[in-house]
């Protein structure tokens, strides 16, 4: 075990863990932030998907230890008030059906927008190819990371 | 004690704590739920086990302050009923959209069955949710009338306001709530709806109502469940399925910091769907309950009845069609027209097993606490897991009711998977082993390894043909059988059944054996369509047809309606399956596809909806499908919430396109080979459609379900185009190994 000062979604948390543990476990199991969901614990599917430092990563196969003096952004920090245009987007082309992957896939796409802020669609589909969704909503996901791009992509 | 069951539907008002209506509804109807889906009932009075209870799953509230609240019961799955259930409501009542509140009820014998699958949910609701939006309106204007002093038939409702029009007066919901519920409710056959012109809500498109929650990691699914003090298990399971503990060495496992205890699942008695042997870690955090669990070093049983490997399982089959030949049904003399035939088609098709791996794993959190449970789940059918949580605490059944406590959380995606309640047995039988709220959590290897599985089948057709026509056509199948009896529906009556004058199935189920079965989305119909519609694309090529034409002449011009005792009956319509065929066809420009790329067609019918689709691919390499555009022609009745019908169909089609390219678990010494998504690959964006173009047929019918039926035509429908691409026919699955 060893103690670490987390940044997370703008606050500082210490906690007690094994270096080894994956971030994932310990936003979800230790900081009691569940917004980031476990999908496949090797880097399979995306659902765990944060930032580090504005980079979109997999939590579930980043120990604690590589997080050090980096910044951690999940779902419930995306935006203060719930309205990156990629969450509007998300409501206005009704993309979830039972949504448990769909916070990886916003913050996957909000990565990729913050580089690239008018993707072509070929470029959303190969920066999307890593996050599964069971329900098969692709289509959906594609025309709201469109729709976000057009209205400016990125929070003011 | 018996209760006396009142068979008439009835209302029932009370009044809400603070002022305010509330308005339940109770409909008794006699709906036999599909054999695969009957449950363990949690209604101590009902008469017969088989009957559905419909007492309806959804509650209204109107508060003083205005504010319509509407439970919905029903577990949401993705499928969109927590939405569309509402609307109906909500279209009745006169309220707008966006001031309903809609809640998840928990499991709770005032709802009645709270169950989701086979797609029912919006065809059993479809009256008896509108007339309780219908009935809380015409209180709520009687009680306006009645304080107005004037008639009733003088005021109306609109957006949550009673007015009345002559003097202008005008009273909101939350003024006339506490006065409405001292009011008697309507007659339930009295109550009128309104005429579909008039509909502001039903028949429009309105989103998923958790989305803003689920986009900003708001919205708690099962696995999100925190309560103080809770610890986590993971759960080593047999690797060859009804395996036995034999010995467990947990000396390494316990040296893993977190870990607070070991634990041997022994199942006795227990089935094997319910509770599987395994040997459990509870560990402070999910992670150290995983590692720890790799370090156990457990010696299992031998397993009577073991199915090795893929090969044998096929063996089998191959084996049982020849030797058990019990007819499902039979019409005409197949004999005599092969006999008679110039040409007979002949092929065999295999349907790999097939694992439902919904997003979010198998998770269930438990507190046990003197002679009670209390359970948080993602489970399609929470009676089910209340019955299991009950046998384990060893309550006789009469009193799961009230010691069992079930919080129905939202569903990260069921497919089927969690009409089983394994999962939910787990956590109850850990949290009474170890006296603390425990949470199990699966990992995705365990979900893979550890499910029922979609069957595997063998289907041997053969088609005879004379004179240009489909004479006969005559389909064995074999099948491994554990949950099912293979029943009216296991491709007896799809179609062409009933419009091929010499027609039979054969069944031969294995039923020794060890293999967890299960339903998959549309159970039977993902496998009876694929081969149903491979194999008229293989007859149509070999009597030189168009498949499409084909498909119509089989109809014929005027084609008639037929007895469909498989579940979305009573009938099956040549007429429909006729007008989804063309539209499909039109609308997906059939045979006019640009160069390069290749068209499949198919077409089933699920559950009482009717899909005919076009999709088109080209082929960048041997190995390569790209798809380009699926254009799918759907007669449903009447569409409800046209944002929801479009999400199903779409996810259904990009569901079959994965399970046709990659699905399929195979067995070898025993084992499930596959374990995560690196190896069980569903579809990506990639393999995804270019574009999803959904046409429904305008229909005033009452609407079916829609969860299930666009999957079962997909496979057939890439089959079939990828051998207008190659040439290259497929008759065994997944196809993505098959090419190249």
């Amino acid at each position: 075990m060893a103690k670490y000062t987390l940044n997370i979604n703008q606050e500082t948390r210490e906690l007690d863990a094994d270096p080894k543990m994956p971030l994932l476990w310990v936003i979800r199991d230790i900081l009691g932030l569940t917004g980031t969901k476990f999908g496949c614990g090797m880097a399979q599917c995306g659902c765990c998907t944060v930032h580090l430092d504005g980079e979109a990563i997999r939590s579930c196969i980043t120990p604690i230890s590589q997080v050090k003096g980096k910044k951690v952004t999940t779902i419930e920090g995306l935006s203060p008030e719930g309205n990156h245009p990629l969450q509007v987007a998300w409501v206005e082309e009704d993309v979830p059906q039972c949504g448990y992957c769909q916070a990886g896939q916003v913050m996957n796409a909000a990565a990729l927008l913050q580089k690239n802020p008018h993707p072509t669609d070929q470029e959303i589909i190969t920066a999307m190819e890593g996050n599964l969704c069971r329900c098969g909503t692709y289509n959906r996901i594609r025309k709201a990371i469109k729709n976000a791009a057009e209205k400016g992509g990125t929070p003011s | 004690m018996k209760k006396q069951i009142n068979r008439r539907d009835f209302l029932k008002v009370s009044s809400l704590a603070g002022g305010g209506l509330v308005l339940g509804f109770s409909f008794y109807g006699c709906q036999t739920a599909p054999a695969a889906l009957k449950l363990p009932s949690i209604l101590p009075e009902a008469e017969d086990p088989n009957a559905i209870y419909h007492e309806i799953d959804t509650f209204l509230q109107i508060s003083s302050n205005g504010k319509v609240s509407i439970i919905s019961a029903n577990p949401e799955i993705g499928q969109g009923v927590k939405t569309s259930l509402p609307m109906l409501i909500a279209e009745e009542l006169e309220v707008d959209w966006k001031d309903v509140k809609v809640e998840q009820g928990d499991l709770d014998k005032k709802y009645g069955e709270q169950w989701t699958g086979g797609s029912t949910a919006i065809a059993r609701a479809w009256e008896p949710l509108r007339k309780i939006g219908a009935a809380a309106r015409s209180m709520l204007v009687a009680a306006a009338a009645s304080q107005w002093q004037v008639d009733a038939s003088e005021c109306i409702a609109e957006k949550g306001i009673v007015k009345h029009t002559a003097s202008g007066r005008q009273l909101g919901y939350g003024e006339l709530a506490e006065a409405a519920a001292g009011l008697e409710a309507p007659d339930m056959e009295s109550i009128q709806l309104k005429d579909p012109k008039d509909w502001k809500i039903i028949g429009k498109g309105r989103g998923n109502i958790d989305t803003p929650k689920i986009v900003t990691g708001k919205q708690d699914f099962g696995i999100d469940t925190r309560v103080e003090g809770m610890v986590f298990a993971s759960i080593s399971k047999a690797p060859v399925f009804n395996a036995r503990v034999k010995s467990v060495d947990d000396s390494e496992a316990r040296k893993v910091p977190g870990v607070i205890d070991v634990i041997t699942v022994d199942p006795g008695d227990f089935e094997p769907s319910m509770l599987k042997a395994g040997v459990a870690v509870i560990a402070q955090n999910s992670w150290a309950a995983m590692q720890a669990r790799h370090k156990l070093k457990i010696e299992w049983t031998e397993v009577d009845n073991m199915i090795g490997s893929t090969e044998e399982m096929q063996s089998m089959f191959a084996e049982a069609i020849q030797r058990v030949s019990k007819p499902l049904r039979t019409d005409g003399s197949t004999d005599g027209a092969m006999a008679n035939a110039s040409q007979v088609v002949e092929a065999v098709y295999e349907i790999p097993l097939l694992a439902h791996a919904p997003m979010e794993p198998m998770n269930t959190t438990a507190r046990v606490s003197e002679d009670r449970v209390e359970i948080w789940s993602p489970c399609q059918v929470p009676a089910r897991g209340a019955n299991y949580a009950g046998r384990i605490m060893g309550f006789k059944s009469e009193e799961v009711e009230e010691k069992v406590t079930f919080h129905i959380t939202r569903i990260g995606g069921g497919f089927g998977r969690r009409l089983y309640a394994d999962y939910v047995a787990d956590a109850v039988y850990l949290a009474k082993a170890t006296q603390k709220t425990v949470q199990v959590i699966w990992s995705r290897e365990d979900g893979i390894r550890n499910d029922p599985y979609r069957m595997a089948s063998r289907h041997e057709l053969k088609a005879a043909i004379k004179d240009g026509q489909v004479t006969g056509w005559h389909e064995k199948i074999s099948s491994l059988n554990t949950n099912y009896e293979p029943g009216q529906s296991f491709g007896a009556h799809n179609y062409p059944a009933n419009f091929i004058a010499n027609y039979q199935v054969d069944f031969a189920p294995i039923r020794e054996h060890n293999i967890p079965n299960g339903a998959l989305r549309a159970p039977y119909h993902n496998a009876n369509a694929t081969v149903d519609s491979v194999f008229m694309d293989e007859v149509a090529h070999a009597m030189g047809k168009d498949p499409v034409q084909l498909r119509l002449e089989i109809l014929g011009e005027n084609p008639g309606e037929f007895p469909y005792d498989g579940h979305g009956g009573p009938t099956i319509s040549g007429k429909k399956l006729k007008a989804v065929i063309e539209l499909a066809a039109e609308k997906g420009n059939w045979g006019k596809a640009p160069a390069g790329r290749f068209q499949g067609f198919s077409v089933h019918f699920t559950f009482g909806g009717y899909v005919a689709m076009v999709m088109e691919i080209s082929m960048p390499s041997a190995t390569e499908v790209k798809i380009h555009k699926v254009t799918a022609a759907v007669h449903c009745g009447t569409v409800v919430n046209q944002l929801g019908a479009k999400a199903q169909v779409e996810g259904g089609i990009v569901d079959g396109i994965g399970a046709a390219m990659y699905g399929g678990v195979t067995l070898k010494d025993g084992k499930i080979l596959q374990s995560n998504f690196h190896d069980f690959q569903l579809a990506r964006q990639s393999l995804a459609p270019d574009e999803i173009e959904t046409h429904f047929v305008s229909s005033d019918e009452k609407p079916e379900g829609l969860g299930e039926m666009s999957y079962p035509p997909t496979p057939a429908a890439l089959a079939n185009a990828v051998f207008a691409a190659t040439g290259k026919r497929i008759r065994s699955f997944p196809i993505g190994t098959q090419l190249g």
